[in-house]
């Protein structure tokens, strides 16, 4: 794991308190950009591209499903790893991520300990294989 | 700044920000951005559940359910979710009836009593 060099996450959440949340406990170890809406999101994403994306399903204008799509449509965020949050556990939503690209799936209100694994999972996978 | 979490206290505490705290990493003043943010967050979804309740905007009322339900979670409010638990069972139903009616006026009253304690403990004084 590099020390010298944060890995950029995006977090994207309408939830004010969550966006706060997931920023004060990744941001230790991450350069952490939280938006409050998909719209916004893609804005910034024309600017900036993140080591992985954290995001929220159920936002108005544009939900988690479309902002994920999107992402996969556009060729700089074809690749990035993406966490969806959501509060619903139903397995339909996570097959739903899956096939639309998301990598990991993570229930609302989650453990801070399994989303930092999944994130280390994420940003790292040759590492994290290697514990093994 | 008083104690984060009920443990220590003989009094039962409305809230415990074990996982706040956690997920701020113990910083104090990041603690007390959450404490503010939660405060505005839920009075706020209350009574916006109040007036769809009154509009019979049922939708409305299951999304913003839906939303703030994690926050519960986040900052132990094990009784409020409990009420919580209770009044989504009631709205899920979509009939408007006496019963739901108090239950959102109690779900109002512990909301009420949670912000005035964190309020308390922190020494947040605006309205």
């Amino acid at each position: 794991m590099n020390k010298f060099i944060k890995k950029k996450i995006l977090v994207v959440d309408d939830e004010i308190s969550i966006c706060m949340l997931l920023h004060n406990f990744l941001s230790e170890n991450y350069e952490v950009s939280t938006m409050n809406s998909a719209l916004e999101a893609l804005d910034w994403l024309e600017g900036n591209l993140p080591d992985l994306i954290i995001s929220d399903i159920q936002m108005s204008k544009m939900d988690g499903y479309e902002f994920l799509a999107k992402l996969r449509q556009r060729g700089f965020t074809k690749h990035t790893p993406i966490i969806m949050l959501s509060g619903r556990a139903e397995s339909k939503e996570r097959i739903k991520c899956y096939r639309l690209g998301a990598q990991d799936y993570l229930t609302k209100p989650f453990n801070p300990e399994e989303l930092e694994e999944l994130v280390k999972k994420n940003l790292y996978p040759i590492h994290y294989a290697i514990k093994w | 700044m008083k104690s984060l979490s009920n443990s220590n206290s003989s009094h039962v505490k409305l809230y415990d920000l074990q996982l706040v705290v956690q997920m701020c990493r113990g910083n104090d003043e990041q603690i007390l951005k959450m404490v503010r943010v939660f405060i505005d967050q839920i009075s706020q979804s209350i009574k916006e559940i109040e007036c769809a309740y009154f509009e019979n905007d049922f939708l409305k009322i299951k999304s913003l359910a839906h939303k703030i339900k994690p926050l519960f979670t986040y900052f132990g409010t094990s009784k409020l979710e409990k009420e919580f638990l209770l009044t989504e069972v009631l709205l899920l139903k979509e009939i408007i009836s006496l019963e739901l009616e108090l239950k959102i006026v109690k779900l109002n009253l512990i909301v009420l009593e949670v912000i005035s304690e964190m309020k308390n403990d922190f020494n947040i004084t605006y309205e």
